[in-house]
This record gives C-alpha cells, structure tokens and sequence, in this order.
C-alpha cells in the first residue's frame, strides 16, 4: 500500500471498528430481558397509603444500629424517587441505611387525568402532612427531619415554612428557590428550562395544561432533553457505544433509562402553580406565594437546613438554589456544592460517597 | 492479510454475512436516497413520505435485530427494546435535541390514527385553518434550526476544511469537533428570541390544532350519546371537591376522638 494512502486506510479501519461495534452492541442490547434491569431495590415496606401516594419505610439494614430519627426522602412530581436507589452501588437509600438512618420516601404515584384539579397546596398540606403525621405516629416522635429532592425540596420546603413545629432538619438537594436565579449565573448552557418558561405566555401554559389536563411526561422529558442538544444527538450511539462493551456499564445505562422512561404526567393545577407562580413570577422569594390561603414566608424556615446543590447544574443553576442563604429565617445553614451536574448528585460515585457522608454526618451532629 | 477482518471469529463472519444479506435487500431504497431522488423538501407532504419511508427502513433492521436477540418476544415496554429502537431511529438525528417538544407536541395532537371510526373527522381536520397554521408554524421553526445548522456547517468546515482536504485527522477528532461546534451553536440558538418565538408559535399552533380536535370529536360523540372529555372532567372537579370534603371531615372527626395530631398550622379546612 502507497504511504500517502495510509489516512485512507486508517480511516476506513477506524470506520470499520465502528461498525463492528455498532453491531456488537446492538446484539447485545438485544439480549437484555426487562427482568435484567431493576431499580429501586433496597428492601422496603409499606406504612401508608391514600389514593396514588405511597409511604414507604426502607428496612434497616442486618446489623446496622439505627442512629438517626425517621427522614423522610421527598422527590418532586416531576420524575420518580426511584432515582435515590438506582443501583446497588450508587444507592444514596443504601448508603444512608448502612450509616444508621431510619429512611423514609414518599411516592407521589403517576397521576392521570382525575388528578387534574391537585394544587401545590393539596401535596404539602394534604398528602405530605398526612405522610409527616403517620411516620411521628408510628416513631412517637413530635419532629422529622425532611431530605427535599429538586421539586420535591420546594415541596419540603413549603411544608417546613407552614409547619416548622414538626421539622427538626430540612435537607434540600439541587432545589430552586429563587426561580430567576439563572440570571446570575454565567455559563450560557445553563438554565433553559427558566429562559423557555419565560418566553411563553401565561396564556399558552393555561391552553397546555387545559389540552392534556395535566403537564404531559412527555413534554416535561423532552423540555430536558432539549437542554443538552449534542448529548441527546450522540446518546443512543457514540455514548451507547462506548458502554456495550461491558456489561455492567450498558446494564446502568439501561437502569438510567429506565427512569428516564418513568416520567409521570404533572398534576395540572399544581404544574400551573410551578410554571407560572414559581418559574414566570418567581413569588417564592417575594413571599407572595400563598399555599392554602396564606403566604409562605422563608424567614420562618429557623430550623437547622443543608443546603446541597451541583456546581454545573444546567436544570437547576445554583444562583437558584443558594439563594435561599439570605432568605431563610435559620442561624443554622449549612451549604454544601457537589462537583458535576444535577442528576449527577444522585449518580456519581464521587458525589454518593460526599453526599451521604456529609448528610449522615450533619445530622448526628443535630440529633440532640 | 485477509481482506476479511473478521475471518478469525466464525460467529462474527456469520453474523456480518447475515448483516450484509440484510442491508443488501434494502440497498434499493437507500441508492434512490443517496442518488438524489430526493423529494421537494420545501413540500411538508413530500418530506413526511420521505421521513416515513426511512423510518420503516430502520424498523424493519429493528425487528430483524429483535429477532436475532430474542426481543421480540419481550414487552413493548422493555428499556432495552426501546433502547435498540432509538440507537437504530435515525430520527434522534434529526431532531437533535432541539426538535424535541415539536416532535413530542406533534405525536401528543395528532395521536394513532382510528382507521375507519374517525377517519372522516380526520380528514376534515387535515382541511382546518388550524391545520395549515401548524403545519405552516412548524416549518417556520424548523426553518430557524436550520439555519442554526447552516451556522455549525460553515464553522465547521472553517475549522477543519483543510485537514478533510489533506486527510489529516481521524474520523474521530472530526466527529468530536463537529460535536463541540453543534452544541455551541444549538445553545445559542435556543437562546435567542427568533427561536423562542418560532418554538412559541408552533406550540400554541399545536394545542389550537388539538382543541379544534377535540370539539371534533365532542361533536361526534353527543351525537351518538357518548361522554365526551369536558363531562368527565367536569365530573373529575366534582369528585376532586368530595375527597378534599371527606378527608377534612374525617380529619375533624379522627382529632375530636384524638386518634391523628391536631394540626396548628394546616389549611384545607382541618
């Protein structure tokens, strides 16, 4: 062979091994029964349910000492918790189980269209009360202490304003409070969903919700894949190739789309109250958002609160989250800034090993 | 050295023979596409011919490859059955991430076809204002991707022109490239206020397009006594309003026997 034709053969060798892996993964993919990919399998069991929402209980685990009073995990209703216990050795439910936790999650359910007319109002005061009520019965306790993921940190966070009585340690994760606090973050990649909500009109998200009666799963997945144009054009092949090859890599993959796929429809009145009072008018800060007929003040948000966000978060940029520092009424603020993206708070094994260290540990120094 | 790269894995050889056996049966199709045989792309209906055509193409190498695996056997709902068929969609290329809600929104108002039930109401959907107001919408919006795309083209072949020219670089560093220049682009665009418009006005197309469909359908149904979708929402609101009643009455009374924790601060009439 000519030696001004060896970039021809090395590209060609190059396509060539591309091909060969295309095939090899897809043969593979093809192999993989459903029974294969499981998440959310930390043992758990169940204390209470009303309607579609679910309280569960993860059982201790064999030999740990429970060290903590009861935490109850509450995830948005955008998603599914299933994303804390995704895998067995990423599980931030695992790792605060083998600290010596007493864990708690609430599961919101999937919501159709007889859900419609469920506010804001009716998750905190009405279904997160009740779940509150049933696990300090159950612990002979008069405090809990509240683990708020994303949306569902706006949710612990408005319960823990009107109920402060009742919250021992609030603990948000990657959770927007100052909703137009994207405007002060500097990397222009960040925060589309705020800059898409705040082009539309208040009209168009009324016609949206009043069409499909609730805000559909899937307008909500695709809003977050528009977020990341590149990584949703290169997913199902450069990045699903560079992990067929093992099988325990393509099995995560597949768990990660998994709950990807489990996307449930947003309750409509509540998904009005999130995209036009909190994300268009940014009320939470103003203390102009009112939850059963009273305003939410932060000021009354004086128990203990950590405070964990990603440092390149693009769903949730930190100006959002940090915000809450001057906001809130506590002596006790505690901030902690994860390495990576929003997702990656719950899915990287450096920010797990952080995460629930930092947590567990913030919280025996608060069990007093 | 072999012109067989595989020569020394029988079940791979068997495999890529199987593979070419495959694509040769689909050669005709794809020749046609590559020979330029292309349709008016400035015509909606010649371009959704177009994008149905390829994508029975790659649904007839999902099922072959579903057959080879044993997938087909699997639930509709399987994560790697739905996996395989997006890695084999070549629609993910299209949409790229910024088509996203339009494709969703479009799927969402325009559903499954009823063959025989509704065809005739469909066809005088596909005859309404709003009909041609979406579909003149989304290819306003699709013509403002496009020229965002124009834009990582040009930079692209500014940056690596000469390398493709001499051959210098792999097939790799171009890809990577290519990528890093495509997001840039893209999240400028998704930025801008051109593209929010367009991506606004083709929203609100779509959901006046559905509501049309569904006094349609409403129509439809009062005429041969079926409930329609407004009477069972309205009786979802009823029904919304009893449950919030009964739990605050059963609250009420569970606290005066002092069975649950008064609540101080709570709303919802407990």
């Amino acid at each position: 062979m000519e030696r001004n034709e060896a970039p021809d053969l090395r590209s060609v060798l190059e396509n060539l091994g591309i091909a060969a892996d295309f095939l090899e993964g897809a043969g593979r993919l093809a192999g993989i029964a459903d029974k294969d990919v499981e998440v959310a399998t930390t043992p758990k069991e169940l204390v209470f349910r009303q309607e579609k929402v679910s309280l569960y209980r993860y059982r201790p685990i064999e030999g740990v000492e429970v060290r903590t009073g009861p935490v109850l995990i509450v995830y948005g209703l955008i998603g599914r918790y299933t994303m804390i216990d995704l895998q067995e050795d990423r599980s931030l439910v695992r790792n605060l189980l083998l600290r010596g936790v007493d864990l708690y999650v609430v599961d919101w359910g999937h919501p159709t269209r007889a859900d419609q007319n469920l506010t804001l109002d009716d998750y905190v005061n009405w279904y997160l009360a009740d779940c509150v009520d049933q696990i300090l019965d159950r612990a002979g306790r008069g405090e809990i202490s509240i683990l708020g993921i994303c949306e569902g940190g706006v949710l612990s966070t408005l319960y823990a304003a009107q109920n402060g009585e009742r919250v021992k340690n609030l603990i948000l994760t990657i959770t927007p409070i100052d909703f137009h606090g994207d405007l002060r973050d500097t990397d222009g990649s960040h925060g589309f969903l705020n800059v898409w909500t705040r082009s539309l009109d208040d009209s168009d998200i009324r016609k949206l919700v009043d069409t499909f009666g609730n805000l559909p799963g899937e307008i909500t997945a695709s809003i977050f894949q528009m977020m990341t144009p590149v990584k949703t054009l290169t997913k199902y092949n450069r990045d699903l190739l560079a992990v067929t090859a093992n099988e325990e890599s393509l099995l995560n993959f597949l768990r990660m789309e998994k709950w990807l796929a489990d996307r449930p429809d947003h309750p409509g009145a509540g998904a009005l109250q999130w995209l036009i009072e909190l994300y268009k008018e940014n009320r939470l800060i103003k203390g102009t958002f009112e939850l059963s007929g009273k305003p939410v003040c932060l000021e009354a948000l004086t128990m203990p609160i950590l405070n964990v966000y990603a440092e390149h978060d693009h769903i949730i940029p930190s100006p959002c989250s940090t915000r809450l520092k001057e906001l809130a009424g506590t002596d006790d603020y505690t901030e902690l800034a994860l390495p990576g993206g929003h997702v990656g708070v719950y899915v990287s094994r450096k920010c797990q090993g952080i995460l629930s260290s930092t947590l567990f540990e913030w919280l025996i120094e608060r069990q007093k | 050295m072999s012109d067989k790269p595989t020569a020394s894995n029988p079940l791979m050889d068997a495999w890529l023979a199987g593979q070419k056996a495959f694509f040769d049966a689909q050669a005709p199709f794809w020749q046609e596409l590559s020979q330029g045989s292309l349709p008016d792309t400035s015509d909606p209906n010649q371009l959704s011919i177009l994008f149905r055509r390829v994508n029975e193409q790659c649904r007839s190498l999902f099922d072959a490859m579903a057959a080879i695996g044993g997938l087909e056997d699997e639930p509709e709902e399987n994560v790697a059955r739905q996996t395989l068929r997006r890695m084999l969609d070549p629609m993910q290329f299209s949409y790229a991430g910024v088509d996203e809600v339009n494709q969703v929104l479009l799927n969402l108002v325009e559903g499954t076809d009823v063959p025989d039930l509704m065809e005739l109401e469909r066809q005088r959907l596909k005859a309404t204002r709003e009909w041609a107001v979406l579909k003149r919408e989304g290819t306003e919006y699709r013509a403002v991707t496009a020229m965002a795309w124009a834009r990582v083209y040009r930079r692209f072949l500014e940056e690596v022109g000469e390398d493709l020219a001499s051959g210098t670089g792999s097939p790799y560093q171009h890809f990577e490239t290519w990528l890093r220049i495509a997001n840039d682009e893209l999240i400028r665009m998704q930025r801008s206020e051109e593209y929010l418009d367009a991506q606004r006005r083709v929203l609100r197309a779509g959901l006046n397009y559905r509501e049309r469909e569904r006094k349609l359908i409403e129509d439809w149904c009062e005429t041969r006594s079926i409930p329609t979708r407004s009477e069972i929402d309205d009786l979802h609101g009823i029904v919304y309003g009893l449950r919030k009643e009964v739990r605050a009455l059963k609250r009420q009374v569970a606290e005066r026997h002092g069975t649950v924790r008064k609540r101080v601060n709570t709303a919802n009439g407990t």
